[in-house]
């Protein structure tokens, strides 16, 4: 049979294309692009049409096809069974083949036109005004038409390709949205494997994790990500995905699953469904006379009571849950939902710090079992809601029930009641597998009322999620525009803040992100959440209550018809409904409006932004004028933490150490600080400043050079109230830990109130800011004048009192002096008797105390009660520590060690003070300690205890480079401590981790990549991730003891409140304890240069040599020099390289490791004689160099031998060894 | 018991579907017989409240049904057209929970009138099968089981016999004819016997107007003595019909032709006269209002 290809076609692409549905996906795809790229998606640092932004833009757009092609699908493939014409069309003689090709086809080019319509939209926005004309680079095609052709269409037309053979196993649009879902699970598994940037993750990939994501990505983002991890900004701005390597091999493999699905589909969509077999009945068989059988049970009419409204609803809930139960998507889903939450879970138990395993608490497995619903759920309640409220339309059963009395608006709450019993089964599944994994790890005790209480805190959003896109059906009137309408409300909800829906009350369901902690449950944040969701419950009831009223019965009207005739009383009790639930939204929305805004000043970002610029406008004067120094501090402090307040009070000696005489004495107060009082006993008044927290107090004869005066305050703090932002657990029920800021006013002008981006500074009329720490060859002057008062941060003495409730320990920095108790609150007095870095700190918490003595030194560790596991690795982690360092630094100069942990949800995992270490504790304290490959404990605890010398006896001067002496000397300092225990080995993990910091950091920075000699207390990629892997290599170079010694001497020069460490003293301490030019070289190269380096493995033979084996490895090695945001690569000649050879089966004869150096040409050659055959290669084994491909580091030993068959025994040979 | 006053129904689409129908309607079986388009289903789901009137009056017991459409839900019974049912759910459950949307919230004499239906409509062996599963016969049976739910006054079923064999056809009658008489059923067919078997009334709607109503006897007696009717056998020609006269079916039955015709008097010496029946009344009816009804 000939076949009219060309009119088949036709009538596909009309069929799909010539519809509103097609119109409205494009226009939405279209306007999520605009969105992209006015909110700079992806191109931080970079212009917003750099190919990389583009890239990774095109790729988010493509996870759209996950909606677009399921509803393309289900009028493409399913079209026939919804609309009844199964029959006719499955008669014709048109092949099976043909067909669904055809239908293949037509859903495939609706998602290409509306993508590629999208893409063109892409392109075209950076040059509406809606960009700054800075950020928009020269248009290149090429950054569009490659992503286009190689992620975006073979993503349509995998998506297509398995949902139509969903479709073809399926038949129904249930199972289609339930493959739907599954896809976008399997691409949140992989994302989550790679720790995608679309999905914040934990870890760092292994390289390993990267390969494998890379590959098995369906979407192919991670196979673009493993490429461009490591690319600086001006690669990203240049460089265009390479079609080759694993790239090119995910998209081929895709393809062909692609290719594959449409065959199989093709097979099953048209073939004839088989019989349903029904039994054959006694009734239809005998089919007796029906009178006959009524006379002998007569009908008894039961009148309908005008009630009933109850029941009826109560029946539709029932009715509902059985179709869901019944239907095999369902329990697919739901077969899915349990597979993804494992996989999160085990995933994140895995995934902390360095890799190291957390202990299965019942708070983080239930965390991470229940925390896939806040993306899946709302995806699937997206797709069920359609299934739902439109049941009775799809199978035709809506003329009957509609013409119940009980059978509309009544229904539309039942369906909504459903879906919100489903979350609630959502989520009891998730708590279920997740207590069920705890069990099977073992370890720690289920509590089920921590997962009753994640439960119900996952539940309560997705419940309002269920109801609002359920609503969105009955209110829209049409199945595709209620979809559309949820998903607006949801892409709202993710994206709202960057079109300026900052404030939670602007996004549908949208409150504060709970953390469990022991300590204190869902802590200071649950209050908001609670009153924000219960506005938004109030929301969602009334959407409930319109859909009720607008619930399309019979013929569809339009929404101001339906809601017309609820109003007129065609819907019973609406109109009371409808005008309550108005008024508690009213309600609702003014007081919490009162509380959240008003109440509390709330700022969005941008508003923020203008107030700061301001403050900076109008104090930026203040800060070059000479303000007093805080000497001594006596600060009491009476914290409420069942109430969450706090009374904070305080004497401050202050002294004039600067030349001119002071006439006012300016401060800055934490605006979230209440009742401020201030006073200075020789000021004429005190001129506040409300609007930015800031204080003059203007003195009646100016405070001359060396004069002393005394400041007196005193403020509450008041975390009762409910916010819309600023969930911080400072003070909180159980574990407070108020800081400096909270404690202590800020003496003169507040730099850090500065803004940062120079884009916003110059928008907002800002010239440039103020540099935090002093170029390092104009700091000659600063350095003087440092040595001769002391730092800028003045370093001070203290005295602390500390009340709070009697079940809580009143915990400071300092020494404790006394304890007391008075009526039913106990007392705490800390002295800090010598001059100390001004970073003070108050606890309070219900703690456990355990003690151990370090020589001179008691180190105590104040936990919770419950948290023992690691109590003892902690104490001995410091014992350790202490020793180490006080053999390499010096001695510890406090009596006592205090460790205290806090609970989780602070920025840190720990936190030096003087005297003491905050470690939290989901990253500290509950780490597993069967499995881990980094001691991680020991390493934090040393890190921590390393800041007591580095920050605490040397402080920086306010120069550049005191990142590095504060954060890389602790870095070196941990590196030492851990390898004192496991060895040296050891720090190999360590290395990869800071390796991949340092790499990943440096391709994010925007500005010029400092040196480790100018890195500043941002550069955490510097101070933590290149300085990890480059004091270990000069350790390396000058050896164990002249590093110690370089280090006591710097630490000799520099200790106390008249240090001024700066990095160069730093270098000129190393270097003098170099032995060699080459030596001081390399120190040279890490303080001052931007160089990474290239090391390959060109060949690598093995050959033998009597009863020997000869080995000669080949390989060269670039130099890459950073050049502003770009890098040129260049031979590195003359360079050293650190070569191992051995075998995974490790036997001393067949391994050697050596360094060799390179040519002028960066080349260099291995030639080494061994007892065994070596089977492997690798350079740079223990990460002395910053490599940023290191799978060509190691390579294959390979046998040689002229001729076949003498390789063949060659290999024989190396084999039998 | 149900007046409908000057109703008329217009699709947003502009179609006009009823154009001023009235009708009074008493207790017991009335026909509504028109051709696919007539507009018979929109008056059943006007009247069922599916639909909104463009304008007109519809009284049930001399209440304004869109004054009250929940009361008026409550006392009807309807069985639309074609309809579908919930995927995997029992007669027994969908009865019951159709009874609890229809108000009858006592559990005990809800069970009881679904038992009772389910036997009448002899369904009660296969209470426990999926509608789903059912046969044509079996799931309209279903429908009048549901339409008989609560004790409605007035029942409404559309085009109940589309599709079932002779057997189930019979039985279903049977189902409809022991409805009380104190019941308002009304009828819409397109097949003249449904009418014929069952109504005591009947209108005949056509481009959404009433053009004919009545009892059967009635409207026969309008066309006494105006039927006639010749057959001749295959291969001859067929006679003509002169105007005014018109031809009304042109039937083949065994090899010959059957030609009927409207006439005062005989249109040629082939034809007879012969006794009108309801097929005559609604083909004379299609024919004056324009529909071709022979060819």
């Amino acid at each position: 049979m000939s076949i009219d290809w060309r009119a088949l076609l036709t009538f596909e692409a009309r069929y799909q294309l010539v519809r509103w549905r097609f119109v409205v996906m494009t226009v939405a795809l279209s306007a999520f692009a605009v969105t992209m790229v006015a909110t700079g998606y992806a191109a931080d640092g970079i212009a917003v049409n750099a190919p990389a932004a583009v890239m990774q833009s095109l790729g988010l757009l493509s996870l759209w096809a996950l909606f677009t092609q399921t509803i393309f699908t289900v009028h493409g493939a399913l079209r026939d069974r919804e609309h009844g014409m199964s029959a006719l069309v499955e008669a014709q003689p048109i092949g099976r083949g043909t067909l669904t090709m055809v239908r293949a086809i037509g859903v495939v080019a609706a998602g290409v036109l509306a993508f590629g319509i999208a893409t063109l939209v892409l392109l075209m926005t950076p040059q509406l005004p809606l960009v700054e004309a800075a950020r928009v680079m020269p248009l290149r095609v090429d950054a569009y038409l490659i992503p286009l052709l190689t992620l975006v269409v073979p993503n349509v037309l995998l998506v297509s390709a398995l949902l139509l053979l969903v479709a073809a196993i399926g038949r129904s649009t249930m199972a289609t949205y339930v493959g739907a879902v599954a896809l976008f699970a399997g691409y949140m598994l992989t994302a989550l494997a790679v720790s995608s940037p679309l999905f914040a993750g934990g870890a760092p990939p292994t390289p390993d994790a990267l390969a494998r994501a890379a590959v098995l990505d369906p979407f192919g983002l991670s196979a673009f990500f493993e490429q461009s991890r490591y690319w600086t900004a001006a690669q990203r701005e240049q460089s265009l995905v390479t079609l080759g390597g694993r790239y090119l091999l995910n998209r081929a493999l895709w393809a062909a699953v692609a290719a594959g699905a449409l065959a199989v589909a093709a097979r099953l969509m048209h073939r004839v469904a088989p019989a349903r077999r029904t039994p054959r009945t006694a009734t239809e068989a005998a089919a007796a006379p029906a009178s006959d059988v009524a006379s002998r049970h007569p009908y008894r009419a039961s009148r309908p009571s005008p009630g009933g409204a109850w029941a009826a609803w109560a029946s539709a809930v029932r009715m509902e849950l059985r179709l869901l139960v019944g239907s095999w998507a369902i329990r697919a889903l739901l077969l899915v939902l349990v597979v993804v939450v494992s996989i999160e879970v085990l995933q994140n138990l895995g995934a902390g710090e360095y890799g190291t395993r957390l202990l299965p608490t019942s708070s983080e497995v239930a965390r991470r079992a229940l925390d896939p619903l806040s993306a899946l759920g709302v995806i699937v309640l997206l797709y069920l809601a359609i299934d739902i409220a439109w049941r009775e339309r799809a199978v035709r059963f809506d003329g009957i029930v509609d013409a119940t009395p009980h059978g509309g608006g009544l229904r539309v709450l039942a369906k909504l009641a459903a879906l919100v019993v489903l979350c609630a089964v959502f989520a009891a599944l998730a708590a279920t597998v997740g207590m069920a994994l705890q069990i099977g790890i073992g370890g720690v005790a289920v509590e089920p009322l921590v997962y009753t209480a994640h439960a119900a805190a996952a539940v309560w959003p997705l419940a309002l999620w269920a109801v609002a896109v359920g609503a969105a059906h009955a209110i829209t009137g049409n199945r595709w525009a209620g979809l559309l309408a949820g998903l607006v409300l949801v892409i709202t909800r993710i994206m709202g803040d960057s079109i300026g829906l900052e404030h939670p009350m602007t996004r549908f369901a949208s409150a504060p992100m709970l953390r469990w902690s022991d300590f204190d449950g869902f802590g200071p944040s649950w209050p908001s959440f609670v009153a924000l969701l219960a506005f938004w419950s109030a929301v969602a009831l009334w959407l409930a209550v319109v859909a009720w009223g607008a619930w399309p019965r019979g013929q569809i009207a339009s929404l101001r018809v339906r809601v017309g005739r609820a109003w007129r009383g065609d819907v019973p009790r609406w109109r009371t409904a409808i005008i309550v639930s108005t008024m508690l939204v009213t309600v609702g929305a003014v007081s919490l409006v009162r509380a959240t805004w008003s109440g509390n000043a709330w700022r969005g970002q941008e508003a923020t932004r203008q107030w700061r610029a301001a403050y900076e406008q109008r104090f930026r004067a203040l800060h070059d004028r000479a303000q007093p120094r805080m000497q001594h501090v006596e600060v009491v402090v009476q914290l409420h933490p069942a109430e969450r307040r706090a009374a904070v009070s305080g004497t401050v000696h202050l002294r004039n150490l600067d030349a001119q005489s002071i006439d006012t004495v300016w401060m800055w107060l934490d605006p979230a600080m209440q009742n401020a009082t201030v006073r200075i006993g020789r000021a004429v008044g005190v001129q506040p400043d409300a609007r930015f927290s800031m204080w003059a107090v203007p003195l009646a004869t100016p405070l001359a050079s060396g004069d002393s005066a005394t400041l007196t305050y005193a403020f509450s703090v008041d975390r009762t109230r409910v916010t819309a932002d600023g969930y911080d657990r400072a003070l909180t029920t159980n574990g407070s830990y108020l800081t400096t800021d909270e404690l202590l006013p800020l003496l003169g002008y507040n730099g850090r109130m500065e803004l940062g981006d120079s884009a916003t500074r110059a928008r907002l009329g800002l010239g440039a800011a103020t540099p935090q720490l002093q170029a390092r060859a104009a700091a000659a002057e600063h350095l003087r004048e440092i040595r001769r008062i002391g730092p800028t941060r003045a370093w001070m003495t203290a005295r602390i009192v500390v009340s709070t409730d009697s079940t809580q320990h009143p915990l400071a920095t300092g020494e404790l002096r006394r304890t007391w108790s008075e009526g039913d609150r106990r007392f705490a007095e800390y002295m800090v008797d010598s001059l100390t870095p001004p970073r003070l700190g108050v606890l309070s918490g219900r703690y456990a105390v355990r003690r151990r003595a370090a020589g001179a030194t008691t180190v105590e560790v104040w936990y919770h009660p419950t948290h023992t596991e690691n109590v003892d690795r902690v104490l001995h982690a410091a014992v350790v520590a202490l020793g180490e360092l006080e053999r390499r630094f010096g001695p510890y100069t406090l009596p006592t060690l205090r460790i205290v942990e806090v609970p989780a949800g602070w920025g840190f995992g720990a936190f030096a003070l003087p005297g003491t270490i905050l470690l939290t504790e989901t990253r500290g304290m509950r780490l597993d300690p069967r499995r881990e490959q980094v001691d991680l404990l020991l390493r934090r605890i040393g890190h921590e205890v390393a800041h007591q010398w580095w920050g605490g006896v040397v402080s920086p001067a306010d120069v550049d480079g005191a990142g590095t002496i504060v954060e890389a000397l602790a870095k070196y300092a941990e590196q030492r401590v851990v390898a004192s225990v496991h060895g040296d080995s050891a720090l190999a993990p360590m290395l990869a981790f800071d390796h991949d910091r340092y790499l990943v950091g440096r391709a994010q920075e925007s500005a010029a990549e400092r040196t480790l000699a100018d890195a500043g207390f941002v550069d955490d990629y510097l101070f933590y991730g290149k300085a990890a892997i480059g004091f270990r290599a000069l350790h390396d170079a000058l050896g164990d003891s002249a590093m110690t010694a370089a280090l006591r001497a710097f630490i000799a020069a520099e200790r106390g409140p008249r240090g001024a460490a700066t990095t160069d003293a730093l270098r000129a301490a190393i270097d003098a304890h170099a032995a060699t030019p080459a030596t001081r070289a390399l120190i040279a190269e890490w303080f001052d240069a931007r160089v990474i380096h290239e090391l390959v493995v060109d060949t690598a033979t093995v050959q033998p040599r009597g009863a020997r084996f000869h080995v000669v490895v080949r390989g060269h090695v670039d130099r890459v020099t950073r050049v502003g945001r770009g890098e040129e690569a260049h031979p590195a000649s003359g360079a050293e390289v650190e070569v191992w050879l051995g075998s995974e089966y490790a036997t001393a004869q067949g391994s050697w490791s050596g360094r060799v150096a390179c040519d002028s040409a960066g080349r260099f050659t291995v030639a080494v004689t061994l007892d065994a055959p070596p089977t492997i290669v690798e350079l740079d084994p223990r990460y002395l160099r910053v490599d940023p491909n290191r799978s060509n580091n190691r390579r294959a030993v390979v046998p040689l031998a002229s001729g076949s068959d003498a390789r063949a025994a060659v290999a024989a040979r190396v084999q039998r060894w | 018991m149900l007046t409908i006053t000057d109703l008329s129904v217009r699709y947003p689409g502009g179609v006009q579907a009823l154009q001023g129908v009235s009708l009074s309607v008493d207790c017991g079986l009335f026909g509504l017989l028109g051709p696919n388009g007539a507009g018979k289903s929109t008056l059943m789901r006007t009247l069922a409240t599916l639909q909104q009137p463009t304008s007109g009056a519809m009284h049930f017991a001399g209440e304004a049904i869109f004054d009250d459409p929940s009361a008026h839900r409550r006392r009807l019974g309807y069985l639309p057209q074609d309809f579908g049912v919930y995927p995997g759910i029992s007669a027994l459950a969908l009865l019951d929970h159709l009874a609890v949307l229809k108000g009858l919230s006592d559990r005990a004499a809800r069970r009881a009138q679904v038992d009772a239906l389910l036997h009448q409509v002899n369904l009660w062996t296969d209470r426990h099968r999926a509608v789903s599963t059912f046969s044509g016969g079996m799931r309209q049976r279903f429908g009048v089981a549901q339409a008989l739910l609560g004790d409605p006054r007035l029942i409404i079923v559309d085009e109940p016999t589309a599709g079932l064999d002779p057997v189930e056809r019979t039985r279903f009658y049977n189902l409809l004819a022991e409805i009380g008489d104190n019941v308002v059923v009304l009828l819409s067919t397109h097949i003249v016997e449904d009418v014929r078997q069952l109504c005591t009334r009947l209108a005949i709607l056509v481009g959404g107007r009433v053009v004919r109503e009545g009892t059967p006897d009635a409207l026969l007696a309008t066309l006494r003595d105006r039927v006639w009717t010749a057959t001749v056998a295959r291969g001859l020609a067929i006679p003509e019909v002169p105007p005014p006269h018109r031809v009304l079916s042109q039937q083949r039955i065994a090899g010959a032709v059957r030609v009927r015709a409207l006439a005062t008097a005989a249109p040629s010496a082939l034809f007879g006269p012969a006794s009108a029946d309801l097929d005559d009344v609604y083909l004379a009816a299609l024919d004056e209002a324009g529909v071709a009804v022979a060819s």
